[in-house]
């Protein structure tokens, strides 16, 4: 089976399928979009779609609510999609337990919604949290869940294990655990906590890998940062040719979603180099 | 410390504006908690999520947002702005106009800090918030030299040549001040974008008076310098570009 190489849905995105005919697979549209703007799944006419979420909080202690959950469920259906990317992170959290600790200064009791996931504790409870919720979530949507790993910018206290140690373990424990390799999220992670991408990349059960992510990085105030607004490193290409060497992912997507003014002509020669890299695996 | 007390713990933390020290003050139990240098790493995390969540919006002045990349000054300026932005986003989300207007006091207070060398930016945004604003014909008037009348043009002053950087798409360490410009932007409904026009120093004023003044005589109190005739010379030109009130007449 060849992999579909596509692109994260972005108002440009259209447009780009329209002047470089072939030159996208697929495209990955966030639920979010969908609860927003439910237009962007016309691109359905053209390739098909592959739905990504950022709302289930799968190793945080605050569920998604329950209408938020049925309209991802919807949209499943309505998407055809043949899977859902989840980040395996928390986005809420119960303001309780501040309440609990007997701090005052601020009322706390309602939930704490961070819009935006948060690589959790990497410890036994949150594994078993996680493994829980994923096996609970496939059977709710219907479809698989794969876990993407996030990117770190600091340690959670009370971690035990590495996030790639975390990730294998979570493999080993629920076997049909499936994951989304975010390449640049890894390299984020790892150059942040002093880690060696490859070495880290070694540790992963890439077997288990169905889709991969990539997208640029910066460096600002002393640390590494995800950046869709940035191009693919050649450093993240590399981690991506390794990849390649022991995963058979089914699709991977380029993330050029956070500036509408990318040059078409850098996000085409950045989809032909990922596809040359699946060419050669084959080959 | 159990993860749902440290995610909390956290999330307070990314969610509300807080100091290295009323953080640590915050200790849900146990004794595995953030070391002192984790508040600052903490901070400029949430500047980032704040820069994240303004992908939708770099649509708006794509060229502004580049240039701040280019200076590395992103985190910093998400960080200056995160105060104003959580209290503004606390009740929902911030309408567009509403937004932009925040974001363009946010840019003038944090490029005038960060020194001459990043006017540019403070501009760029100007330059490209005026172009949004003529364009969906935004009533509004901005301090420091952006300026809305007849719902339809804007006049601001810049010492950079802002439609060429946006055009030429110049990287941050070739700009270069030169002199003073008043630009003009005019979007007729009609047509699929907003022309930017150079005015000269006095059809500047003249042209910003205009916005305020309801005839000839008004403006020209406002703009001590000219004379009656001149300013009508002035506003005729004007005209021929197509701005001004409609049967306006000369005194």
């Amino acid at each position: 089976m060849s992999t579909s190489i596509g692109i994260a849905y972005a108002d440009y995105v259209p447009r780009l399928i329209a002047q470089y005919r072939g030159a996208v697979d697929h495209v990955e549209i966030p639920f979010e979009q969908l609860l927003r703007a439910p237009q962007a799944l016309d691109l359905q006419r053209s390739v098909p779609v592959i739905l990504h979420c950022a709302s289930l909080s799968l190793a945080g202690d605050v569920p998604i609510p329950a209408p938020r959950a049925e309209a991802l469920r919807r949209w499943v259906g309505e998407s055809g999609t043949p899977w859902v990317g989840e980040h395996l992170a928390y986005l809420r959290a119960d303001g309780t337990h501040l309440h609990l600790a007997g701090h005052t200064g601020v009322p706390f009791g309602d939930d704490l919604d961070i819009g935006y996931t948060v690589s959790p504790q990497f410890s036994e409870a949150v594994l078993e949290r996680v493994a829980c919720q994923t096996a609970y979530w496939e059977e709710f949507l219907g479809v698989p869940l794969l876990l993407e790993n996030g990117p770190s910018y600091f340690s959670m206290p009370g971690s035990t294990m590495s996030q790639s140690s975390f990730i294998a373990a979570l493999c080993a424990r629920r076997p049909a655990t499936r994951l989304l390799l975010d390449l640049a999220h890894l390299s984020v992670t790892c150059a942040n906590m002093q880690l060696d991408p490859h070495a880290e990349l070694a540790k992963l059960p890439l077997e288990s890998v169905v889709e991969i992510h990539v997208s640029g990085i910066s460096d600002e105030a002393g640390l590494c940062w995800d950046d869709h607004a940035k191009r693919v490193p050649q450093s993240v290409f590399d981690l991506l040719d390794h990849a390649l060497l022991r995963a058979t992912p089914r699709a991977i997507t380029l993330e050029y979603n956070w500036d509408s003014s990318m040059p078409f002509g850098a996000i085409a020669a950045d989809l032909a180099r990922i596809r040359t890299a699946c060419m050669a695996v084959a080959a | 410390m159990s993860s749902e007390a440290i995610h909390a713990k956290t999330a307070y933390l990314l969610t509300r504006g807080f100091s290295p020290d009323s953080a640590a003050a915050i200790v849900p139990d146990g004794d595995a908690d953030f070391k002192p240098d984790d508040y600052a790493t903490l901070a400029k995390v949430q500047a980032f999520i704040i820069k994240v969540k303004h992908a939708a919006i770099r649509r708006e002045a794509p060229c502004a947002f580049r240039l701040l990349a280019e200076a590395h000054m992103e985190l910093r300026f998400f960080a200056d702005w995160a105060p104003q932005y959580l209290a503004a986003r606390h009740t929902g989300p911030i309408p567009l106009e509403e937004h932009m207007l925040l974001l363009h006091d946010a840019f003038t207070r944090f490029c005038a800090a960060a020194g001459p060398a990043q006017g540019v930016i403070a501009d760029m945004f100007r330059h490209e918030f005026a172009l949004g604003a003529a364009r969906h014909a935004h009533p509004c008037r901005l301090r420091d030299g952006v300026f809305v009348f007849d719902g339809l043009c804007i006049l601001t002053g810049t010492r950079y040549d802002l439609p060429a950087i946006v055009r030429d798409a110049t990287p941050l360490a070739a700009v270069t001040a030169d002199r003073q410009r008043y630009l003009l932007y005019q979007h007729a409904p009609a047509a699929p974008c907003v022309r930017v026009l150079e005015l000269d120093p006095l059809s500047a004023l003249v042209a910003r008076a205009a916005g305020a003044a309801t005839d000839v005589d008004g403006i020209a109190r406002q703009v001590k310098y000219a004379t009656p005739d001149m300013i009508a010379d002035v506003l005729d030109a004007l005209r021929e570009h197509g701005i001004g009130r409609p049967g306006e007449a000369r005194p």
